[in-house]
């Protein structure tokens, strides 16, 4: 039940919101449209307009699509990565057994850290020269690895660091789907025989449905807009490996000055983020049946 | 749906129209990237500085009273030892007039503030560093104020000619040299002997091919852990544009990039830079004589942990001063490639007068001071050790008494190697892009990346940036 | 081996928990498999965070003493030293400090308020236009931050809050999370509460301090949690619009403790610590407030 008949009062408790979010959010977003349709002319310092100029000349450009297939790339192995696993922890968590809230709380602790200092730590942690990682490697006997100093290493090392703090933050909304299942749906499927996977499959894969595409789509945003490990740690590099595309266009736009053509990126960008969103929506949506 | 939603949305929307259409241009803003493009060229941060005459003691000159006092901003760098040092005072010492208010910063928030505020037309500050070959760069922005008038023809020729060129665009001078330098090779005379090698003699030059044999004699790996506990040579800045750009050219002069200053395809990945660079990458893999990592090269060469290295004059300084240093050493000359042509680098920092400063006159005076003889010897005694932009200073620095004995008369070698074929790096208005883009790929090459495909891919980047400034 | 083959490894791993967790789901069994699985994610969560606590208190040439070859006294600083920590400290962190302390407490104080405000607007009335706004809201939670950092940077230097709490606060302040948090709570808040009150008299203002705020203690701390590490954890943002040393939040100050020659990796450790300290003691209690919040929005919207 809703009050209705207020006039003034939702307006003026909505009034900073809005006020802040069209300021900040939608105006910049609309700035950003324009300017890709605008290009500086550095000498003169003014602006010229040049229609979709900009967009063709990223098209163009052989750095973007290697920089849109890089980031391809990372998001197929991401995504499914970190959303299985998320699931995979989520059900150890959900499991009754001593102590489990102590680990929990162990599990969820990367969330509270930010993205820099995980950048940070494993960074740190995959030095090659003296890093705790190679170190425990060679135990095992395994050669020094370079992580982020090759191209072959470069983006896995970058989907391990993600992973760190990738899979707990999934993991929560798991978790928090699977608490809600009914114990009695699971144990009149038990008694009706049905066997553990049987029941994971149709009653509790089902049920986390909503959750799951909720999970895939933040996790999807997420990773295809990824920036903090790659300024943090490579750069984009080595050899443009990990030259995901929101650090290639924070580079020609803010580093180079180049806003017209970053603002065609990011336009870019935002339709692929888009389109994406629409087939995982389709793709869920067809499973509902 | 009814009327009063489509005028509420119509209006949201109408309104953020709005705001956007009042836009004007603004200046990008240009972001921190700790990765500063080749500026190092500077010495390092704690070196021994010889003073010529005894450091002025005297308190700041109090500055008069009266309404005639100018005072003008200067943006610097925050890790050179200004501050306290009477070097200002020997200014106010002419110009009790000009008062000279110190912004100090780190390289990237120099950089920054250039672009941004300077580039933004502001007035503030009136003068300011300049990375030389970034001269160019800011000239085309029109940042700096042409600096014709300021100096005579006569002062103007007492520049090295290649710093006189890397401050002029378009015909101007535009930015007046400070710093020059070039960079000598050191070695450690008792791993040579104790190898039973002989080292290069003060005027013998030798050859990369020469460096390379005895440098793969020189790593020593003594505790038998896979990993040299000597290394044979490394450069001073390992990866910079600064320090790797005469490899190249000594194999082939003199080109870095197209002469319109927009491409590097088939220049940056031709024949003599791949070659250059195998090389290159050939000392920390291959061969192995040189140190992956981070490292500083000059702290591994104190310790007696490498045979050689290519550095700055500073050097001379900071190891003549060293205490304790353990074993002897030496300097040479700038290396060459066998069959190719001797090539220095030059140039260091440079002073720039902004274009909107409303202190012209002072600004001038100022930077027409300090880039002059009485300037220069003043920063020399109380700053810096070496080396200047001048030719007579860096003659008046050799000639002092402190340097006028083993170690420190090496400065004589250093100054000598400033006239040896120094090549400069290109003044072109994409030099940043330029420059920090081929780091990367020299990094990569560092790290084992196959040389051939690094520049390849390389070129391909710097053209992707490049090509906005086509005409 | 390769860095390749370690991922295909942890991928065999994740079928054998499968394997695992089909046997045990929703019943206790294989009990001390599970453990060993549990062990294993609790090991790869704390072993950077008790290493860098180890590394921290350690001068800086011993850092890497102890890594490679590897033994266990990596864990345990063989010197204890504080150095690091008061080279920080005398580098500006406590500065980096205060600053973000004073931006999150912000955050969630004017932020808290004001997504209140509009979680409540939602949440408990009707209103023509509630739809569209409401999908506004929701469009613009969809835009990440990033993508409009370059304009948000200049229409904030515009305003002249270039390093300024205020540029670095304002902008943030409309928190979708947080509204969208505020408003599934408020659509379950008792509607005779407010019908009675206001047959009383009583102003909207009164009604929102006086009953709203004090019944709504769960949400408010899950909006709380969501803002605070939010505001504590952002970088980005600092970067562009306040870079100066002055106004150097916590983020920046881990992050410029990494010199172009050499990296104090000591004091990076310490600084990464201190930067993460701070959020864990905050959310270890109230974790279950933190994951309503953030799961909330997602479940049930």
């Amino acid at each position: 039940m809703k009050i209705k008949r207020e006039h003034f009062a939702p307006y003026m408790l909505l009034f900073p919101a809005i006020a802040l979010l069209l300021l900040f959010r939608v105006y910049p977003m609309i700035s950003t449209i324009i300017e890709s349709f605008y290009t500086n002319n550095l000498t003169a310092n003014a602006r010229e307009f040049v229609g979709i100029a900009n967009f063709q000349r990223i098209l163009d450009d052989p750095i973007f699509w290697i920089s849109l297939k890089v980031t391809f790339v990372f998001n197929l192995i991401n995504i499914p990565i970190q959303t299985i696993l998320a699931l995979a922890v989520a059900v150890i968590l959900n499991m009754r057994v001593r102590g489990i809230s102590l680990f929990r709380s162990i599990v969820m602790i990367p969330i509270a850290v930010s993205p820099v200092v995980s950048a940070t730590l494993w960074k740190t942690m995959m030095d090659y020269n003296a890093g705790v990682i190679n170190g425990l490697l060679a135990i095992v006997g395994v050669p020094r690895q370079e992580f982020f100093l090759v191209k072959e290493q470069a983006l896995w090392s970058i989907v391990i660091v993600t992973a760190w703090k990738g899979i707990p933050y999934m993991m929560i909304f798991f978790l928090a789907g699977l608490q809600e299942i009914p114990i009695s749906l699971l144990e009149a499927a038990a008694i009706d025989g049905a066997n553990r996977w049987q029941s994971f499959m149709k009653i509790t894969l089902p049920l986390l449905r909503r959750v799951f595409a909720f999970v895939l789509v933040t996790d999807t945003i997420l990773n295809l807009i990824l920036f903090a490990p790659i300024w943090l740690i490579t750069r984009g590099g080595p050899q443009l490996s990990t030259d995901l595309i929101m650090y290639e266009t924070y580079r020609r736009g803010l580093v180079y000055g180049d806003l017209g053509a970053a603002s065609a990126m990011l336009i870019v960008v935002i339709l692929i983020v888009a389109i994406v969103l629409g087939l995982e929506f389709l793709v869920l949506r067809s499973n509902v049946d | 749906m009814n009327k009063r939603l489509y005028w509420l949305v119509a209006s949201l929307v109408a309104l953020s129209l709005l705001l956007s259409a009042c836009g004007q241009p603004d200046d990008a803003p240009v972001a921190d990237e700790p990765a500063a493009a080749d500026v190092a060229v500077e010495e390092p941060v704690a070196e021994e500085v010889v003073a010529e005459e005894p450091a002025t003691e005297e308190p700041v000159a109090a500055a008069p009273a009266e309404e005639d006092v100018v005072t003008i901003k200067w943006l610097t760098l925050s890790n050179w030892p200004i501050e306290g040092s009477g070097f200002l005072e020997e200014f106010y010492k002419e110009y009790p007039n000009i008062q000279v208010e110190m912004e100090a910063t780190t390289i990237n928030q120099l950089y920054e503030a250039i672009q941004v505020r300077v580039g933004g037309g502001a007035s503030d500050p009136d003068v300011f560093l300049v990375n030389g070959p970034m001269t160019a760069s800011y000239a085309y922005r029109g940042l700096l104020m042409p600096l014709d008038d300021v100096f005579t023809e006569e002062e103007k020729a007492n520049y090295y000619p290649a710093c006189l060129e890397i401050g002029t665009y378009d015909e101007q001078f535009v930015s007046a040299p400070i710093h020059n330098s070039t960079q000598n090779l050191y070695y450690n005379a008792d791993l040579f002997a104790a190898a039973g090698i002989t080292p290069p003699a003060q005027d013998e030059r030798w050859t990369w091919e020469q460096v390379t044999e005895a440098a793969k004699q020189l790593t020593v790996d003594e505790d038998g852990d896979g990993t040299p506990d000597v290394w044979g040579f490394n450069f001073e800045q390992i990866e910079l544009f600064y320090q790797l750009q005469p490899l190249p050219l000594s194999i082939e002069c003199c080109q870095s990039i197209s002469d319109d200053g927009l491409h590097v395809e088939g220049i940056i990945n031709g024949d003599n830079w791949v070659e250059a660079f195998t090389w290159y990458g050939n000392l920390f893999n291959e061969w192995g004589v040189a140190p992956k990592g981070a490292v500083s090269t000059v702290e591994l060469f104190m310790a007696g942990k490498m045979a050689m290295f290519l550095g700055g004059p500073w050097n001379v300084n900071t190891l003549a001063g060293a205490e304790d240093l353990g074993f002897d050493y030496g300097i040479s000359l700038h290396p060459y490639f066998e069959g190719g042509v001797v090539v220095t680098p030059t140039s260091g920092w440079h002073l720039g007068i902004n274009a909107n400063t409303e202190k012209a006159e002072a600004a001038k005076t100022f930077v027409h001071w300090f880039t002059t003889e009485n300037g220069g010897k003043a920063w020399y005694s109380h700053v810096r050790s070496a080396l200047s932009g001048q030719i007579s200073v860096n003659e008046w620095i050799g000639s002092a008494e402190e340097y006028s004995q083993a170690p420190w008369n090496y400065i004589q070698v250093a100054i000598g190697e400033l006239d040896s074929n120094p090549i400069i790096r290109p003044p072109v208005v994409g030099y940043l892009e330029y420059s920090q883009l081929i780091e990367t790929a020299f990094a990569d090459i560092r790290n084992g990346a196959d040389p051939k495909e690094a520049l390849d891919l390389i070129a391909l980047r710097i053209e992707s940036e490049l090509a906005k400034y086509a005409p | 081996m390769t860095a390749i083959n370690k991922i295909q490894n942890s991928s065999t791993l994740t079928k054998l928990k499968s394997l695992k967790r089909k046997k045990v789901f929703g019943i206790v069994l294989n009990r001390t498999v599970v453990y060993i699985i549990l062990i294993v994610l609790a090991l790869i969560t704390l072993i950077p965070l008790l290493w860098a606590i180890s590394a921290s208190f350690t001068p800086l040439d011993k850092v890497f003493k102890y890594t490679y070859p590897f033994t266990l006294k990596a864990f345990i600083p063989q010197e204890f030293t504080w150095e690091a920590y008061r080279n920080l400290f005398d580098a500006g962190m406590g500065n980096a400090i205060k600053n973000s302390l004073i931006l999150a407490f912000s955050s969630v104080f004017f932020g808290g308020i004001i997504s209140a405000m509009a979680g409540f607007a939602f949440g408990s009335f009707d209103f023509p236009g509630k739809n569209a706004i409401f999908a506004m809201v929701v469009f613009t939670f969809m835009i990440p931050t990033d993508i409009i950092a370059i304009p948000s940077y200049m229409l904030v230097r515009r305003l002249g809050w270039l390093n300024s709490y205020a540029g670095l606060i304002i902008p943030s302040l409309a928190h979708g999370m947080a509204i969208f948090l505020f408003t599934q709570f408020f659509k379950g808040f008792p509607k005779e509460l407010l019908e009675a009150a206001r047959v009383d008299g009583a102003s909207w203002l009164r009604i929102f301090i006086s009953i709203v705020l004090p019944n709504s203690r769960p949400v408010i701390l899950s909006a709380a949690l969501l803002l605070f590490v939010g505001q504590w954890g952002a970088f980005f943002w600092p970067l562009l619009v306040a870079p100066t040393p002055e106004m150097q939040v916590v983020q920046m100050a881990v992050a410029t403790a990494q010199g172009e020659y050499r990296t104090l990796w000591n004091e990076l450790m310490a600084g990464a610590l201190i930067a993460a300290i701070i959020p864990i003691l905050i959310i270890l209690p109230f974790q279950r407030y933190y994951i309503e919040g953030i799961s909330g929005t997602g479940l049930k919207g």
